[in-house]
């Protein structure tokens, strides 16, 4: 790997656009153990479909309400104000779907990488990792960027509370990453693969890994 | 062509979406099975029995013993009031626990996590059904003929949420009864019930507008997913490691 991804990495930075990552498990491991990028993919999912199918329904909801006549009178401007709200909703869950194959875990020198495409980015230093799980969520109510197959960002659950998320589950079978006082919940396609190279760099960090 | 009331095709996306979403609820809460099924297709027909069957009938009683006749009597005394916004939390928080008179639809209640769940599916049923009949109610009417199929969106919208609102008040009331107090239970259901409805009954005596009666609603949605979570803790059977569904990688803390 070159040195200005690598400085890139390290310094958070949110520009995927010049990184050449080598797709797939990274199975050539150094010495260290440390230096190397290793890019894991997610389980596969129909979340993109539902993102879809909800950004579709939302359109197909709203625009005629706005646009359509109603029986001779306009619609009032309040109205057509909130439907546009609306269908700004419906394109921002298009344009999650779009970016549904750009979602990746990247194990770097000093931290794993979540990305989501350009729309998320979270990054957890090794030495602040804490606990590795896989498990089963429940959810909850509240509502939260998460449809079967597919749960972004901050999403809230009954059992373990807030969990930032970057995966193609959205309640079963989750990786859950405890670093601190934040969890965050992936979904690996080759989960013990990526867990034995996490487990790795969590201890060529120096951090005391107590593995189960 | 035979004339379909405009109320029909955002009526049936109701069912489809209430069905589908909280059906993945109930699925995914119930640990991913499928014996609740059956409470919610029994619970199907039970808003339109209590319509037809009660209300109804009381109704017309009370109105007839009266001499009050709602549409056009100005000044409703207030017992009248007290009397509509009751009838409904009683005689239906009644019969959505009908079925349980069947000895194999009880056998889940007798868990907290069973009652939870069986009163949610009851709820869901419940309110599943009253979108049917409501929907079948304003077409027979006649009502509404003239508003294009598009603009019943609020229908979607408050059957929807008056779906997940049947489904809690359901489940306090089986998980209190789990615990030996039925009535208690009951009327912890009735007393749900009729807060829900105050916000309407407000509206239409004139005190509040209909802005803050459809705000009510909200707040009463709010409280309702506050009270499921809330339920889910308190009815948490204990965890086992046999049963646990957790695989541990690493912890620091071992």
């Amino acid at each position: 790997m070159q040195a200005p991804e690598i400085s890139r990495i390290q310094d958070g930075s949110q520009d995927q656009g010049d990184m050449h990552f080598q797709e797939g498990v990274h199975s050539q491991e150094s010495d260290s153990g440390a230096s190397r990028f290793a890019v894991f993919r997610p389980k596969p999912s129909f979340g993109w479909l539902w993102a879809l199918a909800l950004g579709l329904f939302i359109l197909l909801s709203t625009i005629p309400v706005a646009v359509l006549p109603s029986g001779g009178e306009p619609v009032p401007v309040g109205i057509r104000v909130m439907m546009g709200a609306f269908a700004l909703l419906g394109l921002a869950f298009f344009v999650t779907a779009a970016y549904f194959p750009r979602m990746r875990y990247t194990l770097g020198p000093d931290a794993l990488v979540l990305t989501y495409g350009p729309l998320l980015y979270y990054r957890i230093p090794y030495a602040n990792i804490d606990d590795v799980r896989s498990t089963d969520l429940v959810i909850s109510l509240w509502s939260s960027a998460r449809v079967p197959g597919l749960a972004l960002w901050k999403v809230p659950y009954t059992d373990v509370g807030n969990v930032f998320m970057c995966s193609t589950r959205a309640a079963r079978g989750v990786l859950l990453i405890r670093a601190g006082k934040k969890l965050y919940g992936i979904s690996p396609a080759e989960e013990r693969a990526f867990v034995d190279a996490l487990l790795l760099r969590v201890r060529g960090s120096g951090a005391v890994a107590g593995d189960a | 062509m035979i004339p379909v009331h405009p109320i029909v095709p955002l009526a049936a996306v109701t069912l489809l979406l209430g069905a589908g979403f909280y059906g993945w609820l109930l699925w995914m809460w119930s640990g991913r099975r499928w014996w609740w099924i059956a409470h919610v297709l029994v619970a199907l027909p039970l808003s339109a029995a209590v319509n037809v069957l009660v209300k109804a009938p009381v109704g017309r009683t009370v109105e007839r013993v009266s001499g009050i006749e709602p549409g056009s009597t100005p000044g409703l005394p207030l017992w009248f009031y007290a009397f509509a916004l009751m009838l409904a939390p009683l005689t239906e928080e009644a019969i959505k626990v009908a079925p349980l008179l069947v000895k194999r639809l009880r056998v889940p209640v007798a868990t907290p996590r069973g009652a939870y769940i069986t009163g949610l599916a009851l709820g869901v049923g419940f309110g599943l059904g009253e979108a049917v009949y409501l929907a079948f109610a304003i077409a027979r009417s006649g009502s509404y003929v003239d508003v294009p199929w598009f603009q019943f969106t609020g229908f979607l919208n408050e059957r929807v949420v008056t779906m997940l609102l049947h489904a809690t008040m359901v489940a306090v009331m089986l998980v209190i009864a789990q615990r030996g107090h039925w009535l208690l239970g009951y009327l912890a259901a009735v007393a749900m019930h009729a807060s829900t409805n105050v916000g309407a009954l407000l509206y239409q005596l004139g005190i509040v507008s209909q802005m803050v009666a459809g705000l009510w609603l909200l707040v009463v949605l709010i409280a309702a997913v506050l009270v499921l979570q809330w339920l889910w803790r308190v009815t948490q059977p204990p965890v086992s490691a046999e049963d646990s569904s957790q695989t541990v990688y690493f912890t620091r803390d071992a």
